[in-house]
């Protein structure tokens, strides 16, 4: 069954166009992983999924509702938003909020849940996640890992159709990324639909359905993590690929 | 030229009596000034079309006039045309009718506003990009961004700011005096009228607006504090 539906996705920024036509199917429980060069699009093609960058055309369709990019009215866009939910690069957690009511939040204000229900439901995250102990700590009060745990919880808090995470290790400490990663392959065992942005080429191997290849705002190749790491078909891919096989193998 | 001190505890004790006009002015544009401001400051950040680049014209035109002219040409404007304006609405309101300290008030409002949509203007763009995008995210309306995001956050850092624009208000309300308002300043000089001994009724205007600018900047300094504390080493 398929989730969300990408068609014909362009964006430009003034005279620099950076998605040339994106088409895409996502499945449901589906995990796909964008790989590609920097400057590649593929941040802004996951931020055009939900409308953080309003892409100039094409079609978005989302648990069966279909949004024209270019005509989308606000009502349109928040609704779509309301389906997705983002896991930040920056981790982006609300900084006047404590950890709980960073997740309790959109809970009571996008899905009009009392706060005894989302209070409820972000405590169970906060176990899920390991942080049960930091549920009344300032993002600033916490280390980069468990704030992107946090992410992470706020983001499943909503129970979205598609899960999208913007290079969620890139900005933490090794010795931390290694519990994220393990929280993310969970969460894909419970059958979320995600779409993630990520150097982490061992993770992406074990874990994703689909690895997608992206080069200069296009798909140059995609497949099963078999198909594109060990029968590449495209030269640029091959050699994109080589500064990591060091990764791979070890 | 002599000093005398007792002369001075006099003009204390009179210009004391009319703290409260003095605070009631600076106050009053103060708050009128933050709500216009923060509307102002908001039309800016969305960038709403045609409102966002006429006040933005406005406030670069205004910001670089004294406040004496505008209490002055408020001052004037007002007597030659408030009531040819108020007869053709119907109005009962004549200008001679009218307490001068209004005026004042709305010279200061101006001076307020536009300070006011800066102090925001500014403590919004020190919010990280990411406290935005994190909102839409998870779906939050615009309203609900403002309310619970953006506010919060951006009030504790632009407090200093408002105690200095309070303080800077009330040291321009001593320009009421100019339309005939009696306030600390003006209260003062009428003691010193009476005796030609200046100096002295200076010398306790001065140590009133010392005493009240002292006050404001501990207590916003104590507020500050208590806000920011959990704001501090931010790191998005």
């Amino acid at each position: 069954m398929i989730t969300m539906k990408v068609r014909n996705i362009h964006k430009r920024f003034g005279a620099n166009e950076v998605l040339k036509g994106i088409d895409m199917d996502i499945n449901k429980g589906e995990v796909v992983v964008l790989l590609g060069p920097s400057g590649s699009g593929k941040t802004t093609f996951l931020r055009c999924l939900n409308f953080l960058e309003h892409a100039d055309q094409g079609k978005l369709t989302l648990g069966g509702v279909e949004t024209k990019v270019g005509t989308a009215t606000k009502k349109e866009i928040l609704q779509h938003q309301r389906k997705t939910a983002m896991v930040f690069q920056n981790y982006a957690l609300f900084l006047n909020k404590t950890a709980k009511d960073n997740i309790a939040l959109p809970l009571m204000l996008a899905q009009k849940q009392t706060p005894e229900e989302a209070n409820k439901i972000a405590l169970q995250l906060l176990e899920q996640v390991g942080l049960s102990d930091r549920a009344n700590f300032y993002p600033s009060q916490m280390s980069g890992g468990q704030q992107q745990r946090i992410g992470i919880a706020r983001a499943l808090a909503l129970n979205p159709e598609i899960i999208l995470f913007d290079e969620p290790t890139s900005a933490l400490d090794p010795e931390l990324v290694g519990q994220t990663l393990h929280l993310m392959q969970e969460i894909a065992k419970t059958g979320a639909t995600m779409v993630l942005v990520t150097h982490e080429m061992q993770f992406a191997y074990d874990v994703a359905d689909k690895v997608i290849f992206m080069e200069n705002g296009h798909i140059v190749e995609q497949g099963t993590p078999k198909e594109v790491f060990e029968q590449t078909k495209e030269e640029r891919t091959k050699d994109f690929l080589a500064r990591f096989t060091s990764q791979l193998a070890g | 030229m002599s000093f005398d001190l007792n002369t001075m505890i006099h003009s204390l004790q009179v210009a004391s009596q009319y703290i409260g006009t003095t605070l009631f002015m600076a106050i009053i544009s103060l708050m009128i000034g933050i709500i216009l401001g923060l509307g102002i400051a908001l039309i800016r950040l969305y960038k709403v079309k045609v409102l966002s680049p006429i006040l933005q014209t406005i406030i670069t035109l205004l910001k670089g006039v004294p406040i004496v002219l505008i209490i002055l040409s408020i001052y004037l404007i007002a007597s030659k045309q408030f009531d040819v304006w108020a007869e053709s609405m119907g109005w009962s309101l004549r200008f001679k009718n009218f307490q001068m300290i209004w005026i004042a008030i709305v010279a200061l409002s101006l001076l307020s506003t536009i300070n006011s949509s800066e102090i925001f203007r500014g403590a919004f763009a020190s919010i990280k990009k990411g406290q935005l995008d994190a909102a839409h995210s998870i779906g939050l309306s615009p309203f609900q961004t403002i309310q619970r995001v953006l506010l919060p956050q951006a009030i504790p850092v632009s407090l200093p700011m408002f105690s200095n624009l309070l303080i800077n208000l009330i040291k321009a309300s001593a320009l009421g005096s100019m339309v005939s308002v009696v306030d600390v300043f003006a209260a003062a000089k009428i003691t010193a009228q009476q005796n030609y001994r200046f100096l002295e009724a200076y010398i306790a205007v001065a140590i009133i607006y010392w005493a009240l600018s002292f006050l404001i900047e501990k207590g916003a300094g104590f507020l500050e504090e208590r806000m920011t504390r959990r704001l501090r080493r931010s790191t998005t």
